[in-house]
């Protein structure tokens, strides 16, 4: 009988190992947010720079560029829904904000975590 | 056009049956000038920033017409001359009294009032085109003064600005008054004088 | 020789004098201006996808009128620092807008203020932004500070289109500027 519980419940291991489940995710949509809100040093005239500068500190909240006031809709995946569906979009946008915020290309460790944490939202 | 017929040959009766004259009074050069004149200022007050080259070419013909009226002014016929119609103060005024009382004499020539209509029009033309060249220049970058360094001339670019406007509805104004002044010898004096401006003609008496 | 003619002989040789000094100095009017500001008033209007998809998340989609080739290709290949901004697209995506952007740009536009652009500019310098262009500048010299740069509803003269109501359509026309808590303003 025993065996037979063990190999019931071994389906439904492997299936959360699968699907990116609550487990695997919550340390990387910590990581995430961390990244996310990071202030790091740039160069004039933005000194300070971070994801937030132009995303503001709410994700489910608009948020506006630096420098043009160009409103930004809401980077939380469940008040924006068509957010992160087009991967050619989702790698521009990566490309461009990590070489200005991080002053470097975000590794695709960083690029997962930060999408954790947005789709969490 | 049967009345204006009528109107003529009534004129031309007139000069027959008196023993007066027709006799040219205004130059072949004055009457094309006067007229492509009316031409170009309407057409440049109202084509304005909307047609620009337009305006800017109507701007130009009025430059060069008023080049050579002024000119034409020192050298040219007896009445186109501007000795010929240049009065007093007093000279005017006491015109436009006898004129309200239907006393004014006829002059065949430009009378005083219609003398300084003239010079006033004249003057205010010169500042209306000179004023535009300038903002041709410094606005658009183009024309005559297009190499006038803009940046030094920016707190009087304002001013030329006003001044063009005010003086091209200056102009507007006087050219009113002018037609006005023309109906009124008109009639008091019995000649038409708008047939005048495009024969030349008037009659001695 | 009598008067007449000595009037009429006048009077064409002034126009005549008048004509070739204008129609021959490099900053007269040209005949194209003519029809010009009727039949290509403006800019040419955006309406290429790409480029209003890589190039307008920012900022307005700028018309390629409004730049010669030369600054164009100066932005383009300098979008890793744009103006204190990142705005890198893929190699592809870059040589396409290029291409349309020098295609219509300034020197090579029918539009009356592509023209008056293309004319504006210096033959040595080149311009690194639209806001620099000497034409650009001589339109927009005599508006107050506190209007655009000191008015916290508009802060620079890059965004045409707070002011502009109609930038859309490629028009800049005065009849259509409503300043952001000013409102319509006349110089």
């Amino acid at each position: 009988m025993k065996i037979i519980y063990i190999l019931l419940c071994i389906p439904f291991f492997l299936l959360s190992a699968n699907t990116n489940a609550a487990s695997l995710t919550n340390g990387d949509i910590i990581k995430g947010k961390q990244f996310w809100q990071k202030e790091r040093v740039g160069k004039q005239p933005y000194l300070q720079r971070s994801c937030t500068s132009c995303h503001g500190i709410d994700q489910t909240k608009k948020g506006k560029h630096i420098k043009t006031n160009k409103v930004i809709e809401p980077m939380a995946l469940s008040i924006t829904s068509t957010r992160f569906s087009n991967e050619k979009k989702v790698e521009k946008w990566f490309l461009r904000n990590c070489k200005w915020a991080v002053g470097r290309t975000c590794t695709t460790n960083e690029k997962k975590q930060i999408l954790a944490y947005l789709k969490s939202l | 056009m049967q009345r204006y017929r009528k109107f003529i040959m009534s004129i031309k009766l007139n000069a027959k049956s008196t023993p007066s004259q027709t006799i040219m009074v205004w130059d072949l050069l004055v009457r094309i000038f006067h007229w492509t004149l009316v031409l170009s200022f309407f057409t440049a007050y109202f084509t304005e920033d909307d047609f620009q080259a337009l305006h800017v070419w109507a701007g130009y013909t009025i430059i060069s017409l008023l080049f050579t009226r002024i000119l034409w002014g020192f050298i040219g016929t007896t009445h186109a001359k501007f000795s010929d119609f240049y009065y007093s103060k007093h000279q005017i005024i006491v015109f436009i009294k006898e004129t309200l009382q239907y006393k004014a004499k006829r002059f065949i020539g430009h009378n005083p009032a219609g003398g300084a209509m003239i010079f006033l029009l004249l003057i205010s033309l010169v500042i209306t085109t000179i004023t535009g060249l300038f903002l041709y220049g410094l606005e658009e970058g183009q024309g005559p003064l297009a190499s006038l360094p803009y940046q030094n001339w920016l707190s009087v670019k304002k001013y030329i600005n006003e001044l063009h406007d005010f003086f091209a509805n200056f102009t507007l104004f006087l050219i009113l008054i002018h037609i006005i002044g023309v109906l009124i010898e008109s009639i008091i004096h019995k000649e038409n004088l708008i047939h005048s401006m495009i024969s030349g003609k008037k009659h001695e008496n | 020789m009598n008067k007449s003619v000595i009037g009429t002989l006048l009077i064409s040789s002034t126009l005549l004098c008048v004509a070739m000094s204008f129609l021959y100095s490099q900053n007269a009017v040209s005949d194209d201006d003519f029809f010009t500001q009727v039949k290509h008033p403006g800019v040419l209007p955006v309406k290429d996808k790409t480029y209003i998809e890589e190039c307008s998340s920012c900022h307005m989609a700028y018309s390629p009128g409004l730049l010669p080739q030369k600054s164009w290709a100066k932005i383009m290949n300098n979008l890793e620092n744009h103006f204190g901004d990142n705005a890198e697209i893929l190699p592809n995506d870059n040589k396409q807008i290029l291409a349309y952007l020098q295609k219509n740009s300034a020197e090579k536009s029918p539009y009356y203020r592509s023209k008056k652009i293309a004319r504006s500019l210096s033959k040595n310098k080149i311009v690194d932004r639209i806001t620099n262009t000497p034409y650009f500048l001589r339109k927009h010299d005599e508006i107050p500070k506190k209007f655009v740069t000191g008015n916290p509803k508009v802060r620079s003269f890059s965004q045409c289109n707070l002011c502009h109501q109609n930038t859309k359509n490629g028009s800049f026309n005065e009849d259509e500027i409503s300043i952001p808590g000013v409102g319509y303003w006349h110089d």
